[in-house]
Formats: structure tokens, C-alpha cells, sequence
């Protein structure tokens, strides 16, 4: 009844672009917060033994090498587990981006022992032991790495809440101009209706029925486009940050992640009914 | 029904084009309303669907003093009228059929009884012919009996109605008068506004009469009245 056609392009273009960008956000959110999830699970109680010069002998401990001696030390501490002797291929991989191929092979490369830990406490025991063996041999404790990495992360994931929270702003804002335009346009009509004893309430249904038609569409429109995106870099990331290691986020996704996806577009339309109901009954409020 | 006493209506900060109005339209009554051209007569019917408060005195609707009517009561008070307005004021957008279903989705009326009653009455004034027409289609006389149609749909106790012959010809104006006429008879309250002397003089109804922005009337049965000389 209400002439609303006009604003159902403008308003249905923006809202298709709010939910695509709402979704690219949450999904980059939960992206970065599963491989930093990812990460620090796998390298969590991970510590990093570098013994420099590993073959040396040392002759106030039974004449073994320096990596022997490291060895026996780790055995016989406590709350040490899974320890692994990096091989001189994976380490070289490790350097290769910070040295070249040509250089890998003319220095002496330190041995890399992996170790996991199942309590911090035997840190400070094995420090001292190791430092007392030899004071260049350096352990990395990969749990402090993380604590700026971590902060980058958590701030990231703000950024994300802070994108869509903007986005929303943005949309609400549309809805409201959309309103606005509408009930300029109908003035008239909505005059008419007064005069016949129409309620504020049965013009602010009118609106929010066109307005939830042209987000529904929307929403679906912008949840599909994001779909394809997402799927494109996905792959596209893939290939360019992790190579051969098979990274699938997706499939990491639990069942929150996804509430929370479908929700994005679900929420807009009902988001906009209220916006369009609140916004129809304030601009209609002293009129009758 | 309405009542009028010591009104007067004002547009802001220019003269009073009514002073003085008393007149108490009884229940089921047939009134005309005359006067010429920017008399006032559209602006007192106005005053009584409340689109203009009286600068001074008071009016009474259905028993109700208006300046004790809230704003969220006026829609109450309103569909207990129909109008039917110089201009029409039908909606474009809509079909014939839509227009006249209009105040019932208004009223939250049930659809089956909307789609038993709209087309009875489009044909009762004609337009069965016409009921997915838009407006735009129709002739004068047809946008004039489409808002005449979504005027009494509801049933109103009150209809008022401002020039509703003006765009029609005679043999047109006598029809919907007559059409008006049965309406009255099933009960309604009718106050029609016309400046067509020759309409008023082929009906015995009383009439109410503006002359230099005073409210004049013909019938003597009204407590607040002021004769015609």
C-alpha cells in the first residue's frame, strides 16, 4: 500500500554489501583466532634446545659431546617428554628464508633439540643444568614467544569485533535513511491512512515487512558472495602461507562458529525490523 | 454525535474564517453543508475528523470533548468515521479493490470477510467491473464512487463527505446522492459539504449554512442553531 519500490535497489545493495563485509569479518576473525589457536596448541610446551658446536667433547663429562651430555640431562629430568633431535635437513629449512643455500653449507649449524614439556617448573632446573654444561648452549621456550604474538592476535580479533560492529552502524544508519526517504515519499498516503484510523503501528508493519523482504534478499545475496570469496582465498592462502602442509580451517570450525555465521545474516533482516519499527513509530510520533 | 459550541477555527496568525459555529448533529441524521467557495465548509469538516484543533470553543464527538482526547485515542475516534475527501485521495499504488479493502486491513479485519464484502459493495456502487483497475484508469465519477466505497466499507457511524459531487455531472451527483441516502438509511450519519444548491434543493434535509464565517442553519430542530433569515 505504501509506495516503498524506490528504496527497495538503494537499501537492498547496501545491505547485500553489509552482510558480505560483516561475514568476510567474522570469518577472518575466526580464521585468525584458529590458526593462533592451532599454533600455540602445537607449540604450546614446546622447547627448543640449541647446542652450538654439538660434536665438542667435554672432558670433565666422560669425554661425551655436548649433544650426548644435553641427552642425558633432558632423561634424567623430570615432566620431559617426546624428545626429538631435529634433523640437519629440517633445520637447514628452517634458516633457508634467513640464509642462503650457499652459506648453509659452510657454517656450523647448531644442534636442535626439541623437547615437551608437561611442567614450566622443570625450566629454571634445566636452564641451570644446561647452562652449567656449557654456558652458549641456549634454550628457547617457545610459551614466552607467544605472549607478543598472542597480544598481536587478540588485538586483531578487536579489530574484527570493531569492523563489525561499524558495519552494523553503517547498515543501521541505511535503514533509517531508507525509512526516513520512505516516509517522505508516502507523506500522502500516509495522511490517508491516518485520517482512517490507521495506527502508527500499522504504518511502522508496513515498512518492516518491505524492509524484512529487501534484507532477507539481501542477506542471502551478500551470505553467497562471501561464501565464493571465502572459498577462493581459502585456497588462494593455502597455496601462499602454508604450501604443502595441509591447513584446513574450515573443517575446524565447531558448532558455535557456524551458529555464529548463519547468524550474521539471519540477524540483519530481524535487525532491521526493529531499526525500521523504532524509526517509523520516533518520525511518526507527532504525527496523526 | 457532533457538537459544536461557540467554536472557532483559525488558521495561525490570520483571521477566523469560522466564529461563533454551534450546531449538534443528532444520531442518525442526513445534513447538508453550504456555503461558497473558501467558506470554511472543508475546514469544519475538518475540525470534526480532528485535522484542525478550534482556536476557541468546544467540540464534542461521540460524547467526547476532543481537547480531552489523546493523540493515541484519535485513531479510535476516526474509524468510527468515513471520509470522503474533494480530492478523492486515492492511493495510485493500489487497485480499485485495495484502496476500498484499505481501512478494514487497517481494522485488522479477517481477509474472508474483506474479500466476501469489497467486491458486494464495488458492485453495489457499479465499479464490479472495475475492481483490479488503478485509479489512474478510472473517470471522475468512478474515482468518485471507489472513494465514496472506502468511506462507508467499515461501516462508520459518521460519514463526511467534502464536495463529493463537485467533479461529477448532475445525473452522476443525483445517483451518489441517492447512494448516500441508503447508506443514511441503514444508519449512518451523514454531514454532506456541497456548494451545489440545486443537489440540496431536490432532498429535504436539513442544511447547515455558512455565511460571512458564521454558521447558519435551516433546521429548527437543532438546540444550537441559528436560522436562516
Amino acid at each position: 500500500m505504501l509506495r516503498l519500490k524506490d528504496s527497495r535497489f538503494f537499501l537492498g545493495w547496501i545491505m547485500t554489501t553489509m552482510v558480505y563485509l560483516a561475514l568476510m569479518a567474522v570469518v577472518s576473525s575466526f580464521f585468525s583466532t584458529l590458526s593462533f589457536d592451532k599454533w600455540k596448541s602445537a607449540t604450546r610446551d614446546l622447547v627448543t634446545i640449541h647446542v652450538p658446536d654439538p660434536n665438542q667433547r667435554i672432558e670433565s663429562n666422560n669425554n661425551d659431546t655436548r649433544l650426548d651430555a644435553v641427552l642425558k640431562i633432558l632423561r634424567t629430568l623430570p615432566n620431559i617428554e617426546n624428545i626429538t633431535i631435529l634433523e640437519k635437513n629440517d633445520i637447514e629449512k628452517l634458516i633457508s628464508p634467513l640464509a642462503e643455500t650457499d652459506i648453509l653449507k659452510n657454517i656450523l649449524l647448531p644442534a636442535l633439540v626439541e623437547i615437551r614439556i608437561n611442567n614450566r617448573e622443570v625450566l629454571p632446573n634445566l636452564q641451570s643444568s644446561l647452562k652449567n654444561l656449557a654456558p652458549d648452549i641456549f634454550v628457547e621456550n617457545h610459551a614466552e614467544l607467544f605472549l607478543f604474538d598472542s597480544k598481536v592476535f587478540f588485538g586483531a580479533e578487536k579489530l574484527f569485533v570493531a569492523i563489525v560492529g561499524l558495519i552494523t552502524m553503517v547498515a543501521i544508519i541505511s535503514i533509517i535513511f531508507a525509512v526516513f526517504t520512505g516516509l517522505s515519499v508516502n507523506e500522502e498516503v500516509i495522511q490517508v491512512m491516518h485520517l482512517m484510523g490507521a495506527k502508527n503501528g500499522f504504518i511502522a508493519r508496513a515498512f518492516q515487512k518491505h524492509v524484512f523482504i529487501v534484507l532477507s534478499f539481501s542477506s542471502i545475496f551478500g551470505a553467497c558472495l562471501a561464501a565464493g570469496t571465502f572459498f577462493i582465498l581459502d585456497n588462494l592462502f593455502k597455496v601462499a602461507f602454508f604450501g604443502d602442509i595441509e591447513i584446513d580451517l574450515l573443517t575446524q570450525f565447531d558448532l558455535w562458529n557456524w551458529i555464529t555465521l548463519i547468524m550474521v545474516p539471519v540477524s540483519y533482516p530481524l535487525l532491521g525490523v526493529l531499526v525500521t519499527g523504532i524509526s517509523v513509530l520516533i518520525l511518526l510520533k507527532n504525527q496523526n | 454525535m457532533v457538537r459544536f459550541e461557540n467554536v472557532e477555527i483559525r488558521y495561525r496568525g490570520k483571521a477566523p474564517l469560522l466564529g461563533d459555529v454551534n450546531f449538534d448533529l443528532g444520531e442518525g441524521k442526513f445534513h447538508f453543508l453550504t456555503g461558497k467557495s473558501g467558506s470554511g465548509k472543508s475546514s469544519l469538516l475538518k475540525a470534526i475528523y480532528m485535522g484542525l484543533s478550534p482556536s476557541k470553543g468546544k467540540i464534542s464527538l461521540f460524547g467526547r470533548d476532543t481537547s480531552s482526547i489523546t493523540k493515541k485515542e484519535i485513531p479510535d475516534i476516526r474509524r468510527r468515521m468515513g471520509i470522503v475527501f474533494q480530492d478523492f485521495r486515492l492511493i495510485n499504488e493500489l487497485s480499485v479493490r485495495e484502496n476500498v479493502e484499505l481501512p478494514l486491513r487497517i481494522f485488522g479485519t479477517k481477509s474472508s470477510i474483506i474479500r466476501r464484502h469489497v467486491p458486494e459493495l464495488l458492485e453495489w456502487v457499479g465499479l464490479g467491473d472495475h475492481l483490479d483497475d488503478f485509479p489512474a484508469s478510472l473517470s471522475g465519477g468512478q474515482q468518485q464512487r471507489v472513494a465514496i466505497a472506502r468511506a462507508v466499507i467499515a461501516r462508520p457511524v459518521l460519514l463526511l463527505a467534502d464536495e463529493p459531487t463537485g467533479n461529477v455531472d448532475d445525473i452522476i451527483a443525483e445517483r451518489l446522492l441517492y447512494l448516500f441516502n441508503e447508506l443514511n438509511r441503514t444508519g449512518t450519519n451523514i454531514l454532506i459539504a456541497t456548494h451545489n444548491e440545486n443537489l440540496i434543493g431536490k432532498f429535504d434535509y436539513p442544511v447547515l449554512r455558512i455565511e460571512d464565517n458564521r454558521l447558519l442553519s435551516s433546521n429548527p430542530v437543532m438546540p444550537l442553531e441559528r436560522k436562516v433569515n
